[in-house]
């Protein structure tokens, strides 16, 4: 396949300049002097809900409709829990939770 | 050098996650007719997964630029809430400031947001080597897939599960070091009950800003059970 360069090039850096404006957005919004109170107390609490919404999003894929019902993600999902509990480490939940994850979609 | 080993060692789950993905994006450039080159220069100046991958489609469709920059910003549009926790943090980057707020992914995000760097480390100087090592990975992960993708036994299907599992991990030791659990809770019934409403491919941006609305309403709640002052 022939690509044109001239518009891959921009595509690509109309990609790439979007992505930092919105990472860079609160950084300009907020830059000038003190903090507002209610960012400094919504900076300790929106990360502690962003990450479950981002459980949520990761998940979103999973079908409930029809065999297996989900059965491979939640029971990913249980086994990443347990190993936490048992090991306290990150690595052994994370491999744990994969390697489960990969088995179930393959058994099941 | 400490703060280097902490940054290999906070980063190890990301490594399967970026290199992964990587790979998929890289073995669709190939087959869309680019070479590695593209991905390299892609994995550097985008850096964001979903959008790259999204991304290939737009150039195979020959789609226009306001279409693309539009589509790249609702992919990314929850970046916007990310940076809200960074703002007085990042005050003391210096030079690194910039490259800080670039390199803020979902997943350097929850790095900095979670890891107890510990009184030892300067914790700039860590931060800065987590987002560089994660963009690393992400660099290389892309790389292979343009180079080796088509020489590669590819049976990998379901290794993207390792992003959830590591966003758990991190969601059960935020759950135990927080004495209010409200913001965890209304992450969790806003993303289901929003999913359930716009289907799961248009409810993270109305998640997140009805969480922001919700958390102000719980302010005083959760304020005074974390123990938080004026201060803080």
């Amino acid at each position: 396949m022939r690509i044109d360069t001239a518009y891959s090039f921009y595509v690509i850096a109309a990609c790439a300049a979007v992505t930092l404006l919105t990472r860079a957005l609160p950084f300009i919004v907020f830059s000038g002097g003190k903090t507002p109170e209610h960012i400094r107390y919504l900076s300790a609490v929106l990360p502690k809900t962003i990450m479950v919404i981002l459980v949520i999003y990761c998940l979103r894929g999973t079908v409930f409709s029809e065999y297996p019902y989900g059965a491979g993600e939640i029971m990913a999902c249980l086994a990443v829990w347990a190993a936490h509990s048992v090991s306290r480490n990150m690595y052994v939940s994370v491999i744990a939770g994969t390697v489960c994850y990969m088995l179930l979609t393959r058994l099941l | 050098m400490k703060e280097l080993r902490f940054a290999l060692k906070k980063t190890v789950p990301i490594l399967f996650t970026y290199l992964f993905i990587g790979i998929s994006f890289g073995i669709m450039m190939y087959e869309a007719g680019y070479s590695w080159i593209w991905s390299f220069f892609s994995a550097s100046f985008v850096y964001a997964g979903s959008l790259q991958i999204v991304m290939v489609s737009l150039l195979k469709a020959g789609a226009d630029l306001l279409t693309c920059a539009l589509t790249a910003f609702f992919i990314n549009a929850r970046h916007l809430f990310y940076g809200i926790a960074f703002i007085e943090r990042f005050r003391t980057m210096g030079w690194r400031l910039p490259y800080m707020v670039f390199s803020l992914t979902d997943e350097t995000y929850s790095i900095l947001v979670s890891a107890d760097f510990g009184e030892d480390l300067n914790k700039d100087r860590a931060a800065f080597l987590v987002a560089l090592t994660d963009h690393i990975y992400w660099i290389i992960g892309c790389l292979i897939g343009s180079l080796a993708g088509r020489i590669l036994p590819w049976d990998m299907a379901g290794i993207e599960f390792s992003a959830a599992a590591f966003f758990i991990v991190v969601v059960i030791e935020q759950w135990e070091k927080s004495a209010s659990k409200i913001p965890a809770c209304i992450g969790l019934i806003v993303s289901l009950l929003f999913c359930l409403i716009f289907g799961p491919d248009r409810f993270l941006i109305p998640s997140l800003a009805s969480s922001i609305l919700i958390l102000m309403l719980f302010r005083d709640r959760i304020r005074s059970r974390e123990g938080m002052t004026d201060e803080n």
